[in-house]
């Protein structure tokens, strides 16, 4: 279970790439899955555009303002199948069973594609407002939102690393800072254990009642045995 | 009760307030960061002219555009705090600082880890100056993909070598 700093390290680089090779593959599978939630976001809060996927992989935001119909092409958000890949590697090489890696993993995909998704209304809605001067208050938050996962995501990512490899990364650690009252405590147990079993006399004459039982046992004996 | 001596609890506490209190710290002290990007820039010429490379390094314009500049054969290369792994040597020192552990080994990582992480954002400056000197081609998708991907495994990296430094001198400590 415990694996070596460089082990985990080349797990993470085999398993992120593999994961952004199978993004980079499969994304116009996965991004016509997140389009539609998109969509039907950004028809929700009524910005007035949507977004639209080529069959050359290409998005496009497509809008209409007073009639007439724009098209913005989209390009340079691949940077986001970076940090998703980086977040399934840093899952993947955690230092825990597989059972919990699978189940964070799942957590990780779902928080992942919940996150894209949210970038890419406030996305359009920030080009809505730049280009076509529309939905400006929620075109306020991209900016914000941006700076939040740019400076959260190692924060998430690192905390899910140590929470999935709590047990390997602390379990030492509290032997490390708890051994010594640990082992007073043992050795206490062990004293007490030695007086009760090698010196029951002694204890019986600090338990009078004892004392008192043996006294009548004796003497309940003593008729029988003569 | 319980949650509060949790370890891993404690971790996580001391890990969000130390990293929120050191970009805190950075945003009001854009000189500083300015300046690591000068050094960092700087540091990394130097590498890339051991390296046989001919490089010139411009710092002046930091002030007023944000990055400084290396210039190579056929390409200039703008450096910016981005790109100096400014983000990992706040990581790194956020997470060594909350590895339990004494106080003098804490202090003693922060300045040993942040200064690996330093050196590892050198080192990404040299390989993206080297892959744009010589496959300005694949420069993309190392820029945006593979050294980002190798900047945060170099972060884990870090972080688990440290876990197992501090339970190693703690537990020859005991013994």
């Amino acid at each position: 279970m415990k694996r070596k700093p460089l082990h985990l390290f080349l797990v993470f680089l085999a398993t992120s790439g593999t994961a952004f090779l199978c993004l980079c593959h499969f994304s116009i599978t996965y991004e016509s899955a997140l389009i539609q939630w998109v969509n039907h976001i950004v028809g929700g809060l009524k910005p007035g555009g949507a977004l639209v996927q080529s069959s050359d992989q290409q998005l496009f935001l497509v809008s209409s303002l007073q009639g007439v119909p724009y098209q913005f092409r989209i390009n340079g958000f691949d940077w986001i199948y970076a940090s998703q890949a980086t977040a399934i590697g840093v899952v993947l090489s955690t230092r825990t069973s597989v059972y919990r890696k699978a189940h964070w993993l799942l957590v990780t995909v779902v928080t992942m594609a919940i996150l894209h998704v949210s970038l890419l209304v406030l996305f359009v809605a920030a080009l809505l407002e730049h280009f076509l001067g529309i939905s400006a208050d929620l075109a306020a938050y991209g900016n914000i939102a941006l700076e939040l996962y740019r400076v959260g995501l190692p924060l998430i990512l690192s905390s899910i690393w140590v929470i999935c490899s709590r047990e390997t990364l602390f379990n030492a650690e509290n032997r490390g800072t708890q051994r010594s009252a640990a082992s007073k405590r043992t050795s206490r147990v062990r004293n007490r254990r030695t007086f009760t079993i090698f010196d029951p006399l002694q204890r019986m004459r600090k338990r009078p009642e004892l004392e008192s039982l043996k006294m009548m046992t004796e003497a309940k004996k003593t008729p029988n045995s003569s | 009760m319980d949650l509060i001596k949790n370890p891993t609890f404690k971790f996580l506490v001391i890990f969000f307030f130390g990293y929120c209190a050191l970009l805190i710290i950075l945003s009001l002290l854009p000189d500083a960061c300015q300046k690591f990007t000068v050094v960092v820039t700087e540091s990394a010429g130097m590498l890339l002219s051991c390296l046989g490379f001919v490089v010139e390094v411009s710092s002046h314009a930091i002030t007023n555009s944000g990055y400084a500049e290396l210039q190579f054969n056929s390409t200039i290369y703008r450096v910016n705090e981005d790109c100096t792994g400014l983000s990992l040597v706040v990581l790194v020192a956020a997470a060594v600082a909350a590895v339990p552990a004494r106080w003098q080994l804490r202090f003693f990582g922060i300045l040993a880890m942040s200064l690996i992480a330093v050196i590892i954002g050198c080192l990404r400056i040299v390989i993206l100056g080297c892959v744009a000197e010589y496959h300005s081609d694949i420069f993309h998708v190392f820029h945006t993909y593979i050294m980002e991907v190798a900047t945060i495994g170099c972060g884990l990296w870090i972080l688990a070598t440290w876990f197992d430094l501090t339970d190693h001198w703690q537990r020859s400590s005991i013994s």
